[in-house]
C-alpha cells in the first residue's frame, strides 16, 4: 500500500551524483568502527523480555506481546556512538544481537552451549563474543523459556503428530525437523510512517477501535479490541524508543565541547523527538524515520530478514524537496546521510541456530529494492535510485542486498549505473528482478494490479507485495530436496541413506525403458510428498500462529488496523498469498533422467543394473568411474539443449502447477520457493549419488536455473535460452539465476551494455532473476590461503552478500568450481 | 549432390571481442597462414584432428583398447597419441567416456550452423550484435561461408568477417555482399620478415585490402602486436603509417600477445615456437596505443 501520494519525478542530475563522494571522514571512521568491532552475543533484550512475560501471565497473547515488545522498548540499551548522524542501535554494542529467546530458546541454546565451562569474564567486554555475567543472564532466561516458547510447542504439536518428520530430516528431503526461527521476510509500510508518522496510525487505531459495537459480531469484536489495544501498546513503545534518543542526545550535546559535534548532537535530538512519531520533514528525518522503524522491527522479534523493500520510492519525496527543489541539503550531504544508514543496516546482526549458520552463513537479509513501475505502471527509478547505487558502490558492506526490478521503459541510466555498480563491486549487488513476469503472475494470484505493481524483492531473493502482505513465516520445513526424491526413484521409494520407506513404490527401475518412466515416477512420488507435507504445514502453522503474534509489525502491514486482526492470525490485506515451499534441485533431477535416457536407454552403453551398481559404489572402483563418466557426458540443462531442457521445463511447470494444487494455511495457493540460501550445499551433503554423476556429499545444483556445477558449457546466452523455455514464476516466489563472470569481461562500457542486452533478452523471455558475480578464481583460492589479507573480499551467494571468508569452506570450494563463463 | 558442408571447430555464443554487440563466431578450420604466436593451432590443418584432454580423462583405457592402429598408449600420467600410427578413425572419441579424447574439427552443413546462430537472434537484436566468421582463415570455405552469411543477411542479422587477408579475389566477390564489417588482420608490413612469421607473403593480403576500402566495404584493422616480432615502435609504427596513408579514419584493434592458446598446442601433439615469451604488461599496451594515436588513428587495446 503506497501512501505516497503524486509522486513527481524530477529529472536526474547523473553528473552530480556520479561526483558524491559518501565515504567522507565521518563515514570512513564508522565503517572502522564496524569493521573491527566483535560480534556479541547480548543479552538484555532476552532478560527484559522474560521478565515482561512472567508479569504478563494470563493476560491475552496481543496484549502480552505487545507489552513484550513495549518493555524492550523502554528497557533496551539506548547508546549514540561518535560520529553518528543516524542513531538506533540493537544492543549496547556495536555488533550484537540478543538470541529471540521468546520464540525459540534453542537458538540461545545452541550459542551459549559452544561457551559451556569456558572461562569466561566481565573485564573487556567489547573483546569478548560474551561476558561471564551476560552467560549466566541467559542460561537462565532458557531455563524459564524451555517448555513455555512457540518454538516447543510446534515442535510438541509435530512429534506427536507427525512422527514420520523425523525420518523424512534424516533421509534428507526436508531441511529440518524441528521448528526453527521467528518470523522472517518482514516488510512493514515504511512509507505510511515517513509520511504520516506513528501518532496518527495510534489515532487510526483508537477510531477502529471507536467503531466496535459488540452488537452482531461481539466475539470478533472483543478479539479486535485486543489488537487495536496491542497496536496502541506497541506503538506508543516504539515512539517511547525514539524520544529516549532524543533525550540521550540533549544530554550529550549538553556534554559535547566540540561545536560542531554539539550542534549534530542537538539536530539528532530534535530529529528524534519529531520522528517517528510525527511526519518527516526533512530527508534526514525521513531516513531516521526509516531506519527506527526497520530497527523496531528487528526488536520486535530479534531476528533477520527485516526487509526495506522500495527505498528508493518511500525517501523520494523528502529527497526531492530537500535535495532537488529547495536545495536545503546538497547531494553530498545526502550522499554522507545514505552512507551513514548503510553502516547502521550492516550493525544489525542476528543469532542465528546452526543450520542456518551453515546455510545462510554472514548475511541478514535485509533486502531492498530499487527501481521498478510505480502503481500507475509508469516508470518509478529516480535520481535517488542512481543515489542508492552511487553509495551501494562505495560502500562495500554485504548489507543491503540490493535487487533492481527491470521493466522495458526503466530509465537507461539507472539501469547502466545498476551494471556498472554490479562490476565495481563485483559480488552480485545489485541483483536484478524483472517486473515483466512478477506483476501478471502476482496478479493471476488476486493481488490487485496497483498492489501487483508495488512489489518488491524480500528475505533470500524472494518477492512480496511490501507494506501488505507478510511472508508465510515459519512453516517448519521451507524447502524440498528433488535429488533426494530422484534417490526415491531410484529405489522404489526407499531412502538409500537411511534405509527407510519414505516414497512410494513406484516400481523397479532396472524394468523401466522410456524415460516418460522416468518422469511419470518422479512425478508420483513428489505427488504424495508434497500432499503429506503441506497437510502438515497447514496444521502445524497454528501452533506457531497462535502462539506467536506481532502487534507492532501488524500495526504498520496493511490491513491489520482495519480488520483488528496480527498480520500473522490473517490480518494483512493478502493472508493467503506467499506461503511457499521451495523446490530445489530440479536441474539434477533433469540431467539425471536425460542422462539415463541417453547413455542407458537409447545407447544402451551402460545398463540401469550396471548404473545402480556404481551409483551404489559412489561411483569409484574400477569400471564405476567409466559409468559415472559416462552418465557425466551426457545433455546437460544450461547448454540451450532441448534433449534434456524438455525435461527440465517440462518438470519446472509440472512441479509450479503441482505445488498450487495445495491450500495454504489461509486457503490460498501454495507457492513454489525456488529461492535462496544455500540449501544446495546442506541438501548435497545428504544426497547421494544420482544417475547425473553426482557423487554422494557434493553440492546439488545452486538456485534454480542455474546449471549444476560446471556443466553449462556454452556461455551464458546458452545458459539462458535454457532457462527461458520454462516460465518459473507463475508460482514461485523466486526462479534463481547465479551466474559467475570474470571482471575482465566487462572492461569498458560496450561490454557493460552487451551484458544489459542480455539480461534485458531473458528478461522479454519471462527469465525473473539474475545475480551476476564478478570474481576471479585466483583471488579466491588465494583468499582461502590467506583469510586476513582478504577479509573484504565479498561474494554473492545464492541471493545475498557474504564476506567470502566468513562462508564454510564448502561453500568456498562450491564458487570456485561454479563455471567461469567465457567470452 | 551431398549437402554443402564447412569445416568447423567451434561455434562460440556470446563473443564480444569480434565485432560490435552480443554475437556468435563461427569458427572456420583451415589457415594459408603458419604464424608462430597463433593462438588457434587446431585452426591451422583443414582436417579434423585428434586431441586429448589430460584433465578431464579417467585413466580408463577404453581408447587404447579400441585402437585398432595401435596408436594410442598410456604412460601412467597421460593418454599419449602417436600421430603416425592414427589413421583418424575416430573409435577412440566414441569410445571416451569423459570426451577427453576429442577431433578438433568437424563438418557441418548451413542449415545445421544457421540453426546454431539463430538460437541467439534475440541478444543480437537487443545489443546490436549479430554472427561472426572467423578461424582459421575464413576464405578458405568461401562458398560456404557466402551461403551462412547470405542466410544470415536474410534473417536479419549483423555480419561480420574476420580475416587474415590472404585470399583470391574470386573468393572475395563471392561473399562481400553479405558482409557488414570486416575485422582485417594485418601482422607486419616487412615482406620478408612475414614471410618468416607467417609462412606466406604479405604481397596479396594488401592487395585485398586495398581491394576491399575501394569496394566501400566497412573495414577495421586488427593487429596481433607479438613482442620481438612486430612490437617495436619501427615495426607498429610501420603499421600505423600504412593504414594512415589508406584511410585515416580505419579504426585500429590492437590484439596484444597472450599465452591462452598454450594447451591445445600440447593436446595436439605439436610444438609451441613461442616458449619463453610473456605477455606484454598494460604499460607496454599503453605504448602500443601511442604509436598508433601518433598516426591520428582511432585504436582500441583489446
Amino acid at each position: 500500500m503506497s501512501n505516497i501520494t503524486e509522486i513527481h519525478l524530477q529529472p536526474i542530475n547523473a553528473a552530480a551524483v556520479d561526483a558524491v563522494n559518501c565515504r567522507t571522514e565521518r563515514v570512513e571512521s564508522l565503517i572502522k568502527r564496524r569493521m573491527e568491532a566483535v560480534e556479541h552475543l547480548a543479552c538484555e533484550r532476552s532478560r527484559i523480555v522474560t521478565d515482561s512475560w512472567k508479569e504478563t501471565d494470563g493476560q491475552p497473547l496481543d496484549i502480552r506481546r505487545a507489552k513484550l515488545f513495549r518493555a524492550v522498548m523502554e528497557k533496551n540499551p539506548v547508546v549514540i556512538r561518535d560520529g553518528e548522524l543516524i542513531v538506533g542501535s540493537q544492543s549496547k554494542y556495536v555488533l550484537g544481537a540478543s538470541p529471540s529467546i521468546d520464540y525459540n530458546p534453542s537458538l540461545a541454546i545452541e550459542n551459549i552451549e559452544n561457551f559451556k565451562g569456558k572461562e569466561l569474564t566481565d573485564e573487556d567486554p567489547e573483546l569478548h563474543t560474551i561476558t561471564k555475567s551476560e552467560y549466566e543472564s541467559l542460561a537462565e532466561d532458557v531455563e524459564f523459556w524451555k517448555g513455555r516458547s512457540t518454538g516447543d510447542a510446534v515442535n510438541h504439536f509435530n512429534e506427536t503428530h507427525f512422527p514420520w518428520l523425523q525420518d523424512w530430516a534424516r533421509s534428507g528431503l526436508v531441511n529440518a525437523a524441528k521448528a526453527g526461527n521467528p518470523p522472517g521476510a518482514k516488510n512493514v509500510n515504511y512509507g505510511w510512517v515517513i509520511q504520516e508518522g506513528l501518532e496518527s496510525i495510534i489515532v487510526k487505531a483508537k477510531a477502529e477501535k471507536a467503531k466496535l459495537t459488540f452488537s452482531d459480531t461481539p466475539r470478533e469484536d472483543y478479539q479486535k479490541e485486543i489488537f487495536l489495544d496491542s497496536v496502541v501498546i506497541a506503538l506508543e513503545g516504539a515512539i517511547e524508543f525514539s524520544h529516549r534518543y532524543s533525550r540521550l542526545a540533549a544530554e550529550l550535546a549538553a556534554k559535547e565541547s566540540d561545536p560542531q559535534r554539539r550542534a549534530e548532537l542537538e539536530k539528532i535530538s530534535e530529529v528524534c523527538f519529531n520522528v517517528p512519531a510525527k511526519p518527516a520533514k526533512s530527508f534526514h528525518e525521513a531516513v531516521q524515520s526509516f531506519w527506527f522503524i526497520h530497527l523496531c522491527e528487528n526488536l520486535e522479534t530479534s531476528f533477520q530478514a527485516e526487509s526495506p523493500s522500495r527505498i528508493d520510492q518511500y525517501l523520494y519525496p523528502m529527497y526531492r524537496q530537500d535535495i532537488i527543489e529547495n536545495s536545503t541539503m546538497s547531494r553530498q550531504e545526502a550522499a554522507e546521510l545514505l552512507g551513514c544508514l548503510f553502516v547502521k543496516i550492516n550493525e544489525l546482526t542476528c543469532v542465528k541456530n546452526n543450520y542456518e549458520k551453515n546455510n545462510i552463513p554472514g548475511t541478514t537479509l535485509q533486502a531492498t529494492t530499487l527501481c521498478g513501475v510505480d502503481r500507475e505502471g509508469n516508470d518509478a527509478s529516480n535520481e535517488l535510485s542512481y543515489l542508492l547505487l552511487e553509495v551501494l558502490a562505495q560502500v562495500k558492506f554485504p548489507q543491503p542486498p540490493i535487487y533492481v526490478r527491470y521493466h522495458p521503459n526503466i530509465d537507461k541510466r539507472v539501469w547502466m549505473k545498476a551494471l556498472e555498480v554490479n562490476i565495481r563491486r563485483g559480488d552480485g549487488n545489485p541483483a536484478f528482478m524483472s517486473d515483466i513476469c512478477r506483476i501478471p503472475s502476482f496478479v493471476d494470484h488476486g493481488i490487485t494490479l496497483e498492489d501487483a505493481r508495488d512489489w518488491a524483492a524480500c528475505g533470500c531473493a524472494g518477492s512480496i507485495t511490501p507494506g501488505i502482505s507478510t511472508h508465510g513465516g515459519s512453516l517448519g520445513i521451507n524447502y524440498i530436496n528433488l535429488a533426494k526424491v530422484m534417490e526415491y526413484v531410484m529405489n522404489d521409494g526407499v531412502d538409500p541413506r537411511t534405509g527407510v520407506q519414505i516414497g512410494l513404490k513406484t516400481g523397479d527401475v532396472t524394468e523401466f525403458t522410456t524415460a516418460e518412466q522416468f518422469i511419470d515416477a518422479f512425478k508420483a512420488q513428489f505427488d504424495y510428498l508434497i500432499s503429506i507435507m503441506a497437510k502438515m504445514a497447514r496444521m502445524s502453522a497454528y501452533v506457531d500462529i497462535e502462539n506467536y503474534h506481532i502487534p507492532f509489525i501488524s500495526a504498520l502491514l496493511g490491513d491489520c488496523i482495519e480488520k483488528g486482526m496480527d498480520a500473522r492470525a490473517g490480518g494483512v490485506r493478502y493472508p493467503q498469498f506467499l506461503y511457499h515451499i521451495a523446490d530445489r534441485g530440479l536441474q539434477d533431477v533433469a540431467d539425471s533422467i536425460a542422462a539415463i535416457k541417453k547413455v542407458v536407454l537409447e545407447d544402451k552403453r551402460v545398463t540401469m543394473r550396471q548404473l545402480k551398481e556404481a551409483m551404489a559404489a559412489n561411483f569409484e572402483g574400477e569400471g564405476h568411474d567409466y559409468v559415472r563418466a559416462l552418465m557425466r557426458s551426457a545433455p546437460k540443462y544450461g547448454n540451450d539443449d532441448d534433449y534434456v531442457d524438455s525435461i527440465f521445463s517440462e518438470l519446472s511447470v509440472w512441479l509450479q502447477n503441482r505445488i498450487r494444487q495445495e491450500r495454504n494455511p489461509f486457503g490460498g495457493d501454495l507457492w513454489a520457493g525456488r529461492s535462496g540460501a544455500n540449501a544446495h550445499v546442506s541438501f548435497g551433503r545428504v544426497t547421494g549419488p544420482l544417475p547425473n554423476g553426482h557423487k554422494a556429499g557434493e553440492p546439488i545444483a545452486d538456485g534454480f536455473c542455474s546449471p549444476a556445477q560446471g556443466c553449462d558449457v556454452h556461455g551464458p546466452t546458452c545458459v539462458f535460452n535454457s532457462a527461458s523455455k520454462a516460465v518459473h514464476v507463475d508460482n514461485s516466489t523466486a526462479a534463481l539465476m547465479n551466474m559467475k563472470f570474470e571482471k575482465k569481461l566487462f572492461k569498458n562500457p560496450a561490454n557493460i551494455a552487451n551484458l544489459g542486452a542480455m539480461l534485458e533478452k531473458y528478461f522479454a523471455d519471462g527469465g525473473f532473476h539474475v545475480q551476476i558475480n564478478i570474481i576471479d578464481k585466483q583471488t579466491m583460492l588465494d583468499a582461502q590461503e590467506s583469510p586476513d589479507e582478504y577479509s573484504s573480499l565479498m561474494v554473492r551467494v545464492a541471493g545475498y552478500s557474504a564476506f567470502f571468508i566468513d562462508l564454510p569452506t564448502g561453500i568456498q570450494n562450491e564458487i570456485i568450481s561454479r563455471t567461469s563463463e567465457e567470452m | 549432390m551431398a549437402e554443402l558442408t564447412g569445416k568447423i571447430f567451434n561455434i562460440q555464443h556470446f563473443s564480444t571481442e569480434d565485432g560490435p554487440g552480443i554475437r556468435t563466431t563461427v569458427f572456420m578450420k583451415g589457415c594459408p597462414l603458419r604464424c608462430l604466436w597463433c593462438a588457434n593451432p587446431e585452426s591451422q590443418n583443414a582436417q579434423p584432428q585428434l586431441a586429448n584432454r589430460s584433465s578431464v580423462c579417467i585413466r580408463c583405457k577404453a581408447c587404447v583398447s579400441v585402437c585398432r592402429a595401435c596408436a594410442l598408449s598410456e604412460d601412467g600420467v597421460k593418454i599419449k597419441i602417436d600421430r603416425a600410427l592414427c589413421t583418424g578413425c575416430g573409435s577412440c572419441v566414441k569410445m571416451c567416456p569423459t570426451g577427453s579424447m576429442f577431433f578438433y574439427g568437424g563438418e557441418k552443413t548451413v542449415d545445421e550452423v544457421f540453426d546454431e546462430v539463430s538460437r541467439d537472434a534475440g541478444y543480437y537484436e537487443k545489443s546490436g550484435g549479430g554472427v561472426s566468421v572467423s578461424g582459421g582463415e575464413c576464405m578458405t570455405q568461401p562458398e560456404f561461408v557466402s551461403q551462412l552469411l547470405r542466410r544470415c543477411k536474410q534473417a536479419g542479422f549483423h555480419t561480420v568477417l574476420d580475416t587474415c587477408g590472404y585470399f583470391t579475389e574470386q573468393a572475395l566477390r563471392m561473399v562481400w555482399d553479405y558482409v557488414d564489417l570486416v575485422l582485417f588482420d594485418i601482422k607486419l608490413l616487412d615482406p620478408l620478415k612475414h614471410k618468416k612469421y607467417t609462412g606466406v607473403e604479405n604481397t596479396p593480403i594488401m592487395e585485398n585490402l586495398k581491394l576491399m576500402l575501394d569496394s566501400g566495404m566497412s573495414v577495421v584493422i586488427r593487429v596481433p602486436v607479438i613482442p620481438g616480432v612486430n612490437d617495436s615502435d619501427e615495426e607498429l609504427g610501420a603499421i600505423g603509417r600504412f593504414v594512415a596513408s589508406l584511410d585515416s579514419s580505419l579504426h585500429v584493434d590492437l590484439l596484444p600477445y597472450h599465452r591462452f592458446g598454450e594447451r591445445k598446442y600440447e593436446m595436439l601433439g605439436m610444438e609451441y615456437a613461442l616458449q619463453g615469451i610473456s605477455a606484454p604488461d598494460d604499460a607496454a599496451k599503453e605504448g602500443y596505443r601511442k604509436i598508433m594515436e601518433c598516426y591520428g588513428l582511432d585504436c582500441t587495446v583489446h
